[in-house]
């Protein structure tokens, strides 16, 4: 177990199985998380339609914190691989056909409870045949207190 | 309470104030110094006409400019858009999926006790109630993430002249 306020350096593999809200990852209380970097692979079905995925941060009583939008759409039966991470550029076609990157915020932290989710903004195949491999890397401080979690309004 | 040179990270959620404009204000308190990480504002325009533009500013503690930064792109009536201000970002100059824009900020964007964030409508806002029914003015929704650090002292709150 770490000291408090030391990071060490860890990964994970998003769920395997997932409903239309997208592979969520769930910071545990007493944690924060520094997020590196996100992998995202995506398979679309057959389903004729233009997908796209955004990468959404949402605190513990799910209030958006914040979205990422990569610069390139998916269509059926596409695959592709999607990087976000800090100092990464902002491609707006896939390079060599399959790879998006997209710059995230310097630092991406995350409090206890919060989420990070990869989601679909509009999907062709409502039936979840589509598949999303998500890999995170990302730095974790233990922390005394869950307070705060949930944002403190600007008066108080 | 963390130590003096701890960094605590931190998210605040704004208030919109809309007695002259429409805006959010964010005062670091006394004894507090935030590294800001990043700012999530949902804005939504009513039916009336009119292109909104954004700002973001940072003020002294004597309400002097220290800093601004426009997003990219504009909202007009009945739209919904969201805007992301964060270090390492792109500056989109129009909405991807329709809906986000992207606007970088400084990496080491530091405000010091009694510093204000002030998030506003500057031009094209609509302020007039005409709704019966429900309060129908323009929105802004904010969230910030920042890391805060104890000070011993606020002084400094207030820069220095360039000769003392």
């Amino acid at each position: 177990m770490p000291l408090v306020n030391d990071w060490r350096y860890l990964s994970r593999e998003g769920p395997s199985s997932y409903d239309n809200v997208g592979p969520t990852f769930t910071v545990p209380v007493r944690e924060v998380w520094h997020v590196l970097s996100v992998w995202v692979e995506y398979t679309a079905s057959d389903t004729a339609a233009t997908r796209q995925i955004r990468l959404v941060v949402q605190d513990d009583t799910d209030d958006i914190m914040l979205e990422i939008a990569p610069g390139v759409t998916v269509t059926a039966s596409q695959q592709r691989d999607f990087l976000f991470a800090p100092g990464a550029p902002d491609l707006t076609s896939a390079r060599d056909t399959d790879l998006i990157m997209t710059p995230l915020p310097a630092a991406l932290i995350l409090r206890p409870g919060w989420d990070l989710v990869i989601s679909e903004q509009s999907s062709g195949d409502t039936t979840d045949s589509e598949t999303m491999v998500v890999q995170l890397t990302y730095a974790r401080m233990a922390v005394l207190s869950t307070d705060g979690s949930t944002p403190q309004t600007s008066d108080n | 309470m963390p130590l003096l040179g701890d960094w605590d990270y931190r998210s605040r959620e704004g208030v919109l104030e809309s007695d002259s404009g429409a805006w959010s204000l964010f005062r670091v308190p006394d004894h507090e110094v935030w590294h800001i990480l990043s700012i999530w504002v949902e804005a939504e325009a009513t039916a009336t006409a009119g292109t909104r533009a954004l700002a973001l500013t940072i003020l002294d503690d004597t309400d002097d400019r220290m800093y601004a930064a426009r997003p990219g792109a504009t909202l007009t009536a009945g739209q919904q858009r969201d805007f992301l201000f964060a270090p390492g970002l792109p500056d989109l100059t129009s909405f991807r999926d329709t809906d986000l824009l992207l606007t970088p900020i400084p990496a080491g964007l530091i405000l010091r006790p009694g510093w204000g964030l002030f998030i506003e409508y500057i031009s094209g806002f609509d302020l007039v109630d005409d709704s019966d029914a429900t309060s129908d003015i323009d929105t802004l929704t904010i969230q910030i993430v920042y890391a805060s650090q104890a000070t011993l002292s606020t002084v400094g709150g207030t820069p220095q002249s360039s000769d003392n």
